[in-house]
């Protein structure tokens, strides 16, 4: 018979061990449990085995229990182990090599269709976890997905956005940043902390709707550094960023209506013609973005010779010196650019003249790699010329809308052309060239195989008669 | 003497598929064995594959067989090729309407007879199976049981407030 010094339960548990009357008289030379009135036998639920019983009737109360507990947590370890062999059995994971499960992971592009839900497939089970912290690539796309951050980053992001930057490897990373532009708060400081560890593999990076308070946490970012850098977006204001340019269809020539980003598009209104919105853009007043890309400009003073794609987005809206003096320097500082997106200034003062030049020392084409580029044509801005008012055979609803006659566009396809002799002669020449044409919200695309300014011409005309018109009927 | 045009497949049970040698040539595996061998009439062991799983995999190479010719065009990049790719189409779809084990045997019997597209549109169909479900769904749909400790379960409970978070 198997005594114990504490007491048993009708539910087999073991009970808390109460001192009796008896402890710490005379049991000196006696195990306790021998020497205390009440002990009863081990009620085991007939769970142990005889050696077991055995082991246990040398022991006192305490090594009893602490007996029971090893066991406990040996037979839970066993729980476990069983439940992952029963999942190593499961069809999926028995028939299926894990680099076949790994590509299934892959295939679910967290970046695109799980968003941060993707975490949650690393909680399956132990096998799905253990091969998903081992895949770098997915935790990469995961990270690339655009985050909105507010000015007070929370603990919790900073420790998601740590966690994904731990099980990146070395891979590059793509990070893509919205400031919170509903609270004109800015970019977080703590996340260029954050980040810092991981700076030197970003590869890509978009900063987008920030405002003049992100300039503490672009210059705590990016001037201590980014030897990896090789594409570079920043976007100004709100709405921007996001939108993804269709790619050339193949021919020389394709239009595509674009949605109009802007939130609030101008105070003195603006009109609905089908998808496309026509905005009197004089009427913004976003002066401000002016001093801003200047400001870019001097963050970006030092020579970023591995960024081969750019994209700018300031909506700046007026042309002037400081911001062709800007977008100069800028040009300078990323000397070995490929693509180029400069929306929301006017390409044909601001860029196309730039793009013109020869950079000094050396007196190459500036960006002499430069392949692709994507402009603006803010014709409604266009003071330089006054075509008449009904040039399109209508008549203009406040007497300043349509500023955009066959000179005017004549004299944009010169300077372009002019442009794109220049650089084909100099061994510098463009392969691709898209035109946005505000305020249609146009694109215009063109590859090396067909410059045919005249024939763009002839469509873009077409297609702006064709919204005119809807434009004119809306009015009737 | 056998049609030049045409091979013998036998599958690890025994079972025989006479097929074009246009279709097994979908396989990279089977098509580096056929220019080895030169013009046989032996026919080729698969002892890796049961006949239901070769019958499968050559219905779907028979399907897809001019796959190759209408993909080399030149417009095949960018975004759209992206979503092309992105998409299963209906057949496919409804190829994978078998039960899982099937499902699975197929896919590993593709990627041993190293058929990239046919390995590519299963995994597509397992992640379309998985996407938008909960882990508990997950575990349900694959038969898989949570065996993370207390410890890991803390973790991901961490985890879990981390992917609830904007």
């Amino acid at each position: 018979m198997l005594h114990v010094c504490y007491r048993h339960t009708s539910s087999n548990k073991l009970a808390t061990n109460t001192p009796s009357p008896n402890a710490g008289i005379s049991t000196m030379h006696a195990p306790p449990y021998r020497t205390q009135r009440g002990s009863l036998p081990l009620n085991d639920g007939g769970v142990l085995a005889a050696v077991e019983k055995a082991y246990l009737a040398g022991l006192d109360g305490p090594q009893v229990q602490s007996w029971a507990i090893a066991r406990i947590e040996e037979l839970l370890e066993r729980v476990r182990s069983l439940k992952s062999l029963y999942n190593e059995a499961a069809s999926i994971n028995r028939t299926l090599p894990n680099e076949i499960l790994m590509e299934i992971f892959s295939k679910l592009r967290p970046s695109e269709w799980l968003g941060d839900s993707g975490l949650r497939l690393a909680h399956i089970c132990r096998l799905w976890r253990r091969l998903l912290l081992t895949m770098p690539e997915f935790w990469v796309d995961l990270l690339a997905k655009p985050r909105v951050f507010a000015a007070g980053m929370t603990q919790r992001q900073g420790d998601r956005l740590g966690f994904y930057l731990g099980i990146t490897g070395s891979r590059p990373i793509t990070l893509s940043l919205e400031s919170s532009a509903r609270r004109k708060a800015g970019l977080p400081l703590r996340m260029a902390q954050v980040v810092a560890p991981w700076r030197h593999r970003i590869a890509a990076l978009t900063i987008s709707s920030i405002c003049r308070r992100d300039d503490a946490f672009l210059r705590a970012f990016i001037l201590t550094g980014l030897p990896s850098l090789e594409r570079l977006c920043v976007g100004y204001g709100e709405g921007t960023g996001s939108e993804k340019s269709p790619s050339p269809a193949g021919s020389s020539i394709e239009i595509r209506n674009r949605i109009n980003t802007y939130a609030q598009p101008t105070k003195s209104g603006s009109v609905q013609a089908g998808r496309t919105r026509i905005v009197a853009q004089w009427k913004l007043e976003r002066v401000g973005a002016v001093s801003l890309l200047a400001d870019l400009a001097t963050l970006f003073s030092q020579p970023f010779l591995k960024v081969t794609t750019l994209q700018i987005d300031i909506a700046s809206l007026l042309s002037t010196n400081d911001v062709k003096c800007s977008l100069c320097a800028l040009l300078v500082a990323f000397a070995n650019l490929v693509r180029l997106q400069v929306r929301g200034c006017d390409g044909r003062r601001d860029i196309i003249p730039l793009l013109k030049e020869r950079a000094e020392p050396s007196g190459d084409c500036t960006c002499p790699r430069l392949e692709a580029l994507q402009i603006d044509w803010l014709c409604a801005e266009d003071q330089a010329f006054k075509p008449r008012k009904d040039a399109w055979g209508l008549a203009a609803p406040d007497g300043e809308w349509y500023r955009f006659g066959p000179a005017v566009f004549a004299t944009f396809c010169d300077i372009v052309e002019r442009m794109l002799a220049h650089r084909r002669s100099s061994g510098a020449p463009l392969k691709r060239l898209v035109i946005g044409v505000v305020p249609g919200q146009n694109s215009l695309y063109f590859d090396d195989k067909r410059w045919d300014l005249r024939a763009w011409e002839i469509s873009w005309r077409t297609s702006m008669l064709s919204v005119l018109t809807k434009v004119r009927n809306l009015g009737e | 003497m056998g049609d030049s045009n045409r091979l013998t497949l036998v599958a690890s049970d025994g079972g025989k598929f006479v097929v074009d040698k246009e279709v097994v040539q979908m396989s990279v595996l089977l098509k580096n064995m056929i220019e080895d061998l030169g013009e046989t009439d032996e026919s080729i062991p698969i002892p890796n594959v049961t006949s239901p799983v070769l019958t499968k995999v050559i219905e779907f190479c028979e399907n897809h067989r001019t796959d190759a010719a209408r993909t080399d065009g030149p417009n095949v990049d960018g975004d759209d090729a992206r979503m092309r790719t992105a998409v299963v189409s209906d057949w496919d779809r409804q190829f994978f309407d078998v039960d899982q084990d099937l499902m699975f045997e197929i896919i590993v019997a593709a990627n041993y007879l190293d058929i990239k597209s046919l390995v590519d549109v299963g995994c597509k169909v397992v992640a379309d199976m998985i996407k938008g479900k909960s882990p508990q769904e997950i575990r349900d749909l694959f038969d898989i049981v949570n065996d993370f400790s207390p410890e890991e379960e803390a973790a991901l409970r961490k985890e879990n407030e981390w992917a609830n978070d904007r």
